[in-house]
């Protein structure tokens, strides 16, 4: 079976559950900050896919290189917020920063 | 061959990705992420992608990931045993995650990936609306590749058999470049001023707060 674009969709939908499964079930924020970045993953596959058989042509790429660098910032921005709940709990289980909650 | 390269490719990337969402130690999880990242390069050089699949090792394997690992260590204690993830419930998100991918699926394999087209003469005929544009991999060249030159020399001397082109071997490195500062100006302005609050935000957030004695030091020098 000639490799087309279902297969690239394959990858990226496996990719995508195998993230949702990740973001729900871990229970350390920098687990489900990985799983966020397969999500990312899987969605640039799709921009890849249908740019390379889709006719979107380049600018599937360009959107693409739009969601890596918005993935940098997320990054970024998410891994400082997990430092400060690691100072302030002294824990990165998801479950236990709830102070919002009383 | 590209089949065979295709398949290695992508058994890189899922078995990095399963062993990422279900590995019980943090440290695993972060090391097949780095094997899914390597794999998700090679699948963009597959489709034609190579400046992205640079783009993907640099920002990916030299940022993201090093920027995970380095949680990892700051919020773990090293040789405790707090540095494997507890799972929590695996009912819910499994059965989630599985009722996701079938219904992905019904959308790629089913009747869904169909639509009827009307045609010229009236009559209606059912067009998958992805295969129609399905090729071969290789056997024909992505249109960008076709540069304007071809174009213009098509136009000129029409048939485009006669022209010789080097078809596939520049990369697509100098057509993001040009659309970066023509079309995608404003997007591309718009996300480096994201970027850099972004640094700057992150720079506030991670900042610890001065101790009493470094505030007396502050103010004793200003």
């Amino acid at each position: 079976m000639t490799v087309g674009l279902n297969h690239f969709l394959v990858i990226g939908a496996v990719l995508f559950v195998l993230g949702i499964y990740a973001m729900l079930s871990r229970r350390n924020v920098i687990a489900v900050l990985m799983g966020v970045e397969l999500i990312l993953n899987s969605a640039n596959i799709n921009f890849i896919a249908f740019s390379r058989y889709g006719g979107v042509n380049i600018n599937g790429q360009m959107a693409a290189i739009f969601v890596i660098v918005i993935a940098a910032g997320e990054a970024a921005v998410a891994l400082a917020i997990v430092l400060n709940i690691y100072k302030n709990f002294k824990s990165v289980n998801p479950s236990e920063v709830d102070s919002l909650r009383d | 061959m590209f089949d065979i390269i295709f398949y290695i490719f992508g058994a890189i990337t899922l078995i990095g990705a399963g062993i990422t969402a279900f590995a019980k130690n943090i440290v695993y999880a972060a090391f097949a992420l780095l094997f899914t990242f390597f794999g998700i390069a090679g699948l963009y050089v597959m489709a034609n992608a190579d400046f992205l699949a640079v783009t993907q090792l640099l920002v990916y394997v030299g940022g993201i990931l090093i920027l995970l690992i380095f949680g990892v260590m700051l919020t773990s204690k090293i040789g405790a045993a707090d540095i494997r993830i507890n799972t929590g419930t695996r009912w819910v998100p499994g059965v989630l995650a599985l009722g996701m991918f079938a219904i992905l699926c019904a959308a790629f394999f089913g009747s869904s990936a169909t639509h009827i087209e009307k045609t010229a003469d009236g009559k209606s005929k059912t067009v998958s609306s992805w295969a129609s544009h399905d090729t071969k991999p290789w056997s024909s060249t992505p249109q960008w590749s076709k540069d304007a030159t071809t174009e213009i020399l098509k136009k000129k001397y029409g048939s485009p058999d006669e022209v010789k082109t080097n078809e596939g071997s520049s990369g697509t490195a100098s057509e993001i470049g040009k659309l970066f500062l023509t079309d995608f100006l404003l997007p591309f302005e718009v996300i480096s001023v994201l970027i850099l609050v972004s640094l700057l935000g992150a720079t506030m957030i991670a900042r610890r707060d001065p101790t009493p004695e470094e505030n007396a030091i502050a103010e004793s020098v200003s």
